[in-house]
This record gives C-alpha cells, structure tokens and sequence, in this order.
C-alpha cells in the first residue's frame, strides 16, 4: 500500500481525490489541494501543551464550591474521587476518575506518543495508530462530561444563603483543558501516520 | 512500484530550521504558561498565613470548616488541629487572609465562640446552624508579628481598643460577682467586670473591671467602690434598711462606685481600688484616708468586758477613730489582787487631729499629752439598749484623776481608764432588756386586733356611748341585788316556809274538822283561781271546788270526804295533765305539795280543824310557788348582768383597774348565780325537801 504523496499525487483532504501536485484546487469539491499541512505537528505539540498546562491548575483548585450556611467547602477532583469512594459510591467514584482523570491523562500519553512517532518516523503499525487516534478523537468530547456536572449543579442548587453549589476555577481550568487537547487531537494530520510505515514495503 | 515515479515529487522533508518553522500557533501555549504563573505568583503573594492558636481543647473545631473571624468577617479557616508533642493543648494552624497577616502582632487575641447561656443573657446562637468559629480581635497597629497565641477562655468583656479605665478592686470577699456583672453608678450600667480571681496569697479576691468613656472621668482617688450584689438587709440603731442596686446585679452581682468627696485627683494606669462590702461601709471609709497608718493601744478596764466584741467600735466624740482588736487578760503585777481585761484597738492619728506622723512614737508622744493635760481616757459605754453591746470611748476629762499613759507596758502601751461600772451599766440595761422582754407583745397585738374589731362594733351602736353608765348603774343594780338583804334573807325565808309548812301539818295532824276542811278548800280555789291566771287551762277545776265546797257545805260529813276524794282526783288529774306539766315547774311542785297535802288528808281520813290546816299549807304552797317563780327569774337577771358586764369588759380590753373592779364584781355575781341556780335546780328536783326539810 502506497500513499498518494508516495505516488507522486495528492490527495483532497476533504474528499480524498487525488490529483496532481500541480493542482492547486480539488476539482471534485473546490477545496485547496497540500500534500501534507505545515507544521501540523508544531501545532499538535502546542495545543498539548496548553492542554497539559491547563490540567494542573484543573486539579489543584476546586472544581466545584458548595455553600452551605455561609460556609463555602471546595473540593478537586482528586478529593471528589476519594470522597465518593470512601462513602462507598465506587461506581461514582470510578466513573468520575475514568471521566477525569483517567481518560485525560490516557489522551495526553496517546496523542504525545502519536505526534512523537510521527515526528521520528517510527516504524510501527500505522493501522493500529489510526485506530488509536480515532478512538482519542471520539473520547475526547466525553471528558467534558464533569464540566457539564458542575454546570448543571451549579445552574441547579441554588437555595441562596442555605445552600448553593458555584463552579470553582478548577472547573474552567478543566474544560480550557479539554478543550485544547481536543485541538490537539484534530490537529494531528493522519496521513502523516502513513508516511513512515510505506518505507519497508519500498524496500520488499 | 517503480511505475508510479513519473511524476516524483519531493518526498522528504524540507531541512528547515527550528525558528524558521515556527508556527503562530505556539503563542497559544506561551498565553497559557504565562496565565498559569502569573495565576501561580499571585497565589503566592495572596497566599494565607499560617498561624497557630493554642486551645485547652477543640470543642467543635474541624479543620477545613471552622472560621477564624475578625469583626464578624472570615478571615481565615482552621488548616488542621494538632497536638504538639506533649500533648499538653491542641495546636489549631490557622490561615489567615494575608492582608489581614500583618495585624497579627502582641495586640492580637483569639477565643472560641459557642452559644452561651449566662445571666448576662444568649450570645452565640449563630453557632448553632453554622458550627463554632474563632473570633480574633486585634488593633490597627502593624506590630512584630506574631505566629503563635493561647487562645483565651472567654470572650474578653472589653473590646480591644475600647476606650475607658481599667481598674482593680480588691475585697476579701467576692460576694457573688461574677465576670460580666456591671459596674454600676447610681444604678447605671457604665461598665462591667471583666475577671475576678484570687490573689496568689490567696488572701484577697481581686477583680479587674472596666469602666467606659466617658464615665471613667468620674473615678478618681476620692471614688469608693462598693459590692452592689444581691439585697442588702440591714437592721440596726436607726432601724430597717434594705437596699437593691439593679435587677441584674441581683441576679449576677455587680459594684457600684460613688465619688462622694471632691478633689480627688485623677487616675492613670491600672487604678486599685478597695471594695467595701456596702454603701455605707464604703461611705464611712470616706473618711479614713489611710486605714493602714493605725496604732495599736490598749486599756485596762475593771469588772466585766461583756457586750464587748472584737470590731466594736473606738469612738472619740461620736468619731469612729478604730476597732477593738483583741479582749485579752492583762498579766496581774505583783501583789495585784484585782485581775484587768485588756482591750487592745486601732486607733487612726488623723481622726484624732494627730497629722504629720513618721512613726508611731510620735502619737504616743501626742497621746501622753492628752493624757496628762486634757485628761484622756477610755471607757466602756453601751453601744444600744436592745444590742447589749458596748464600745470603747476615748474622751477627755479634765477633772479626772491624774494618770498617765503608759507607754512602756507590756504587751501594749496603755491608754488609762475610767472605771465605768459595769454593774450598773448591765443592770440598767438589762432591766430595760427584761421589761422589754417580759412585755407580751404577741397578745398585746392579739388584743390590739380584738379591741379594734370592738371598738369598731361598739362606735357603730349608739348605745355606746351610754354604756359606762350603764355598766355602773347595771353594777350598782347587781351590787344590790347581791346585797340586799331579801336575797340574802332568802335562804332564811325558805326555811322558815319550810318549817312552817311542817308545822303546819303537825298541826293538821292535830286538828281535823270539817269547817277548815272548808276553808282550806276555799284556799285551795284561791290558789287554784291563781293558777288559773297563770293558766287558763284551769276554770274546770275552779268551778269543781266551788262545787265542792257549796256541797260541803250542804252535806254532811261522809259524802264530803266524798266530794274532797273527787276533787283530790280532779285535782290529781289536773296536775298529772300534760296541760299542767307545761306550767313552770316551780308552779307544779307547789300544786304538787297540794296534792300531797290533800292525799295526807285524805289518808289520815280527819277533817278537824282541816279549814287552818289548809289555809296554812295554801300559804306555805303560796310562798314556796313565789319563791320558785322568784327564784329562776333572778338567777337570769343576774345571769344577763353577768354577761353585760362580761362583754363591756371585753370591749375596754384587759388592763385598766376599772376592769380589774368589774371583774371582780363580775366574779361575785357569778358565784351567787351558781348558789341560786343550785337552790332552784334542788327544789326543782326535789320540792319535798323544802317542805320536809329531806
């Protein structure tokens, strides 16, 4: 299996036409025509980045706040998970750290290692890498699921002075996070997975 | 596949430099990190401040809930609650808002706030839903900072930083002030206690109070202080004298102060004050300037010291000048018969006039003086009669004897005396201690009140006003009754009836006739006619005897005795009624020695002389029936006299000699009742024994 940049062709990134390195414009669909996106993998790095530096803040303030009778209590996520679990809600307590931590941290690990073996043009399963990174992709968007908690509790209870539930700067830190990392996932341009592994069937 | 290079681009990457590949997209992350530290700098200086209180114990404190709170404002949460290593306390760390860290110097101070209950009233319910927190208060004033404080006990009553004066009072007795009780002037709250311990000698209870702006100007070194607890109950000289300070000192104590004399200079600093244990013990202190500068003497009195008490009073011209200190035996010199109580006292030089003193050598100095020149001495007067007690006055005579002021006597210079004597002094006032004792006040009162619900029943009657003669007169009247000879005679009279009744049937015995038979039945009409009056159940029998004696006169003898036997029966009949029995029970004793008389006569079966016989015995019967009818009505006459007097002696209460006299005429009058009542109650059951003599 050979790439069309291998070819000598390119390929529409929107509809996967191939064509000519001459061509500029995809004549099916009218969208510009590059072999590969510059700098893509700048922009992966960077978005993890953000991403990264956004996630240690999400976990060191709050991310919700209660108060109760005047007296405000705050709790991270990691005290969330430790609460629940030691109330005895492990499936609570599971779900969220899934949600929170697991999933998050399993993101940044994948998507480094994926922008890593394309930056060293890493001999390896590039149909594996794919399917690795469609999955990344389509988790992603579940991780927002602890914001969207947070908003609806703090949209929800809200008993004024006796009890009410505020999102804490953890909370945005949160989302900012996921956010960015989503980025970066979509900015991983996957036609480079292919560009390594083509070099051993060049070879046979 | 070789085929597909016909149109071979360039498949490997251009060598581009790092800075020349930059992509924009780079800054992203720069705003990130650059946010984040900037996020992680400002934490840093906002950061809390770490500050440890100690507790003697965390009642509710939880680390991560309870507030640290300043003016009702949180600024900071309790981080965690430790022990230090010997366990001595519990070390709470506190973060405390970094803007408020600098504060936190010497002035601060922390305590915990729970609800409370006290006499003072209910602080604290907030706590009740939000949890115990700690308040702190401390002052403007940027000082050392300090990281670690005891916390206090309690709420301090004062705010730091309020204005005013705190003073010290020191008593050897709290008398129920509690901390928090007010500090009064002239029933004002101005001011309230703030600690009451002991001393560490342990002797003296010592409070610390606070007054407030602006009515500490009102203390200066001329201000008493007084224990205004509770009720202060007096009884004394000039009677009973109760005082209450305020309501809420009655409940939580207090101290009231007064600044009765003028020119008294300001306070500065912690002020000490005595505290007096009342008003007036604090007002008569107002004379005393220095109760300390005191010397101690003693005299020698004779005879009994009794009445006299450690604490009574020296007096000089009605001035306390000091206090009996001790009553002691003074150790007989040789060849001394006569043994000397030695009465040991303060006395102040100031009161005395004595001013200027270094040590106690010049008042003695004075004191000989006096002795010697103006006649000093002491003595023992009566304190008050119904005390008992006695006092030491120190006075001048300048007639007295010479003496001298002993100076040089052990164990105490001694001040001379002159010899009250005690004999005199005790009687007299234990006469007036007896009279006084001896009075019956109790019933005194009890007639008081029964006199008044008299004299009250006695104003309403008009006849009132006319008793006193009455009573005279009603006396006079009984006075008479009980002297005049008919009642005296009457017993005599009686017997005389009596024995001339039995004479008279002797002489009935003797002469029997017909023709007094005759008479005698006249008679007996004549006294049946008057029973007749009395009764008017009695015209029947009337008419019988004159039947009666009409056929008596016109038959002969046999059938008359006939006719007597019908009248007898008749007669008979007559008083056995029931008609009859109602008459008075005098009248049917007399009709029944009729009866007799006639059923003698009529048994004995002779008529002579019957006619004298019967007119006797009619007489006798007569008389005797007046007497008995005379008899009861006197007795009740003397009887009501009896019970006149009695209750107009009632109604002028027990202790006149007038009294004295009613009573005893009263007595008198009673006792002849009872003799007649037991003369008429004997012929009333038993009228035969009049006229028997049985």
């Amino acid at each position: 299996m050979k790439t069309a940049r291998e070819l000598g062709y390119v390929g529409c990134y929107n509809c996967g036409t191939v064509h000519l390195p001459t061509d500029t414009t995809c004549r099916t669909c009218g969208a510009g025509l590059v072999s590969r996106k510059d700098n893509s993998l700048q922009a992966v790095w960077a978005w993890l980045l953000t991403g990264l530096i956004f996630y240690i803040p999400a976990n060191i303030y709050p991310l919700l706040v209660n108060r109760v009778l005047g007296a405000e209590a705050g709790h991270t996520i990691i005290e969330g998970i430790i609460i629940f679990f030691e109330k005895g809600d492990y499936f609570v307590a599971i779900v969220i750290a899934i949600a929170s931590l697991v999933i998050p941290v399993a993101k940044f690990f994948v998507i480094g290692f994926l922008a890593l073996s394309i930056h060293f043009n890493w001999n390896l399963n590039a149909h594996m890498r794919l399917v690795l990174y469609e999955i990344v992709e389509f988790i992603g968007r579940w991780s927002m699921i602890d914001v969207f908690v947070v908003a609806l509790m703090a949209g929800l209870i809200q008993l004024g002075s006796l009890v009410s539930v505020l999102p804490g700067a953890g909370s945005i830190c949160f989302a900012l996070s996921v956010i960015f990392t989503m980025l970066s996932a979509q900015a991983i341009d996957t036609k480079s997975i292919w560009d390594t592994a083509p070099k051993d069937h060049a070879n046979v | 596949m070789s085929d597909a290079t016909h149109s071979k681009m360039d498949v490997t990457e251009k060598g581009k430099g790092w800075l020349n590949g930059l992509s924009l997209i780079w800054a992203v992350p720069v705003v990130a990190l650059l946010a984040s530290i900037g996020l992680i700098v400002q934490s840093y200086l906002e950061r809390d401040i770490q500050i440890t209180i100690q507790f003697p114990e965390a009642g509710g404190i939880e680390a991560g809930k309870t507030n640290l709170r300043y003016r009702d404002v949180v600024v900071g949460t309790v981080a965690s609650v430790e022990f230090p290593d010997s366990l001595e306390h519990v070390n709470v760390v506190v973060d405390v808002r970094r803007d408020m860290a600098q504060f936190l110097d010497q002035s601060a101070e922390f305590w915990l706030v729970t609800a409370e209950i006290s006499a003072q009233g209910v602080s604290g319910l907030d706590t009740l839903f939000s949890g115990v927190f700690i308040q702190g208060e401390w002052d403007a004033d940027v000082g050392e900072p300090r990281r670690l404080y005891i916390a206090k006990a309690k709420a301090p009553i004062i705010a730091p930083g309020a204005n005013g004066i705190e003073i010290t009072l020191t008593s050897t007795e709290s008398g129920s002030i509690s901390v928090g009780a007010p500090v009064l002037h002239k029933g004002i709250q101005v001011g309230s206690i703030e600690d009451v311990t002991l001393s560490e000698e342990g002797g003296l209870i010592v409070i610390t109070a606070f007054v407030e702006a602006p009515y500490d100007k009102l203390i200066n070194t001329g201000t008493r202080f007084w224990n205004a607890s509770g009720i202060d109950v007096n009884f004394g000289e000039d009677g009973l004298n109760v005082q209450v300070d305020s309501l809420s000192s009655l409940l939580a104590g207090g101290v009231s102060f007064d600044t009765s004399i003028s020119g008294g200079e300001p306070v500065s600093g912690t002020a000490r004050f005595d505290l007096f244990a009342n008003e007036d013990a604090a007002k008569d202190s107002l004379f005393d300037d220095d109760l300390r500068a005191t010397v101690l003497v003693g005299s020698a009195f004779e005879g009994s010291v009794r009445g006299l008490s450690v604490g009574a009073v020296v007096e000089y011209r009605g001035l306390k000048i000091g206090e009996v200190q001790d009553l002691a035996v003074l150790e007989p010199e040789e060849g001394q018969e006569e043994i000397l109580l030695l009465v040991s006292y303060t006395m102040q030089p100031k009161r005395l006039g004595i001013t200027g003193i270094n040590n106690p050598d010049e008042v003695f100095d004075t004191l000989d003086e006096a002795v010697r020149d103006f006649g000093m001495r002491a003595r023992l007067k009566p304190n008050s009669i119904f005390t008992g007690g006695l006092y030491v006055e120190i006075f001048e005579d300048p007639d007295a004897e010479p003496a001298v002021f002993d100076r040089d006597a052990d164990p105490l210079p001694l001040l001379p005396t002159v010899a009250t004597p005690p004999d005199t002094l005790r009687v007299a006032a234990g006469d007036v201690m007896e009279r006084v004792s001896a009075l019956p006040i109790e019933e005194l009162m009890d007639r008081m009140i029964e006199l008044i619900t008299h004299v009250n029943t006695l104003v309403e009657d008009e006849n009132t006003r006319q008793i006193p003669g009455e009573v005279s007169a009603l006396l006079q009247n009984a006075n008479a009754i009980a002297g005049a000879p008919e009642t005296k005679d009457l017993t005599v009279k009686l017997n005389a009836a009596i024995s001339s009744v039995a004479d008279l049937l002797n002489e009935f015995e003797q002469r029997q006739g017909i023709d007094a038979l005759i008479v005698s039945l006249e008679n007996l009409r004549d006294v049946t006619a008057n029973v007749s009056s009395a009764s008017e159940n009695a015209p029947g029998i009337t008419q019988n005897i004159d039947e009666l004696i009409k056929k008596i006169r016109d038959l002969p003898v046999d059938t008359t005795v006939e006719s007597v036997n019908a009248v007898l029966a008749s007669t008979d009949q007559f008083i056995s009624s029931d008609d009859t029995q109602d008459l008075p029970q005098s009248l049917s004793g007399a009709l029944e020695e009729v009866r007799l008389t006639l059923a003698e006569l009529r048994e004995g079966g002779a008529v002579t002389n019957l006619n004298q016989t019967l007119s006797s015995a009619s007489n006798a019967a007569d008389e005797i029936a007046a007497a008995a009818k005379l008899l009861p009505q006197l007795a009740r006459d003397l009887e009501t006299v009896a019970d006149t007097a009695e209750a107009t002696i009632g109604a002028y209460g027990p202790v006149s000699p007038f009294n004295t006299e009613v009573r005893a005429a009263v007595g008198d009058l009673r006792q002849a009742v009872r003799s007649l009542d037991a003369l008429i109650k004997a012929v009333q059951r038993n009228p035969n024994s009049l006229v028997f003599g049985r």
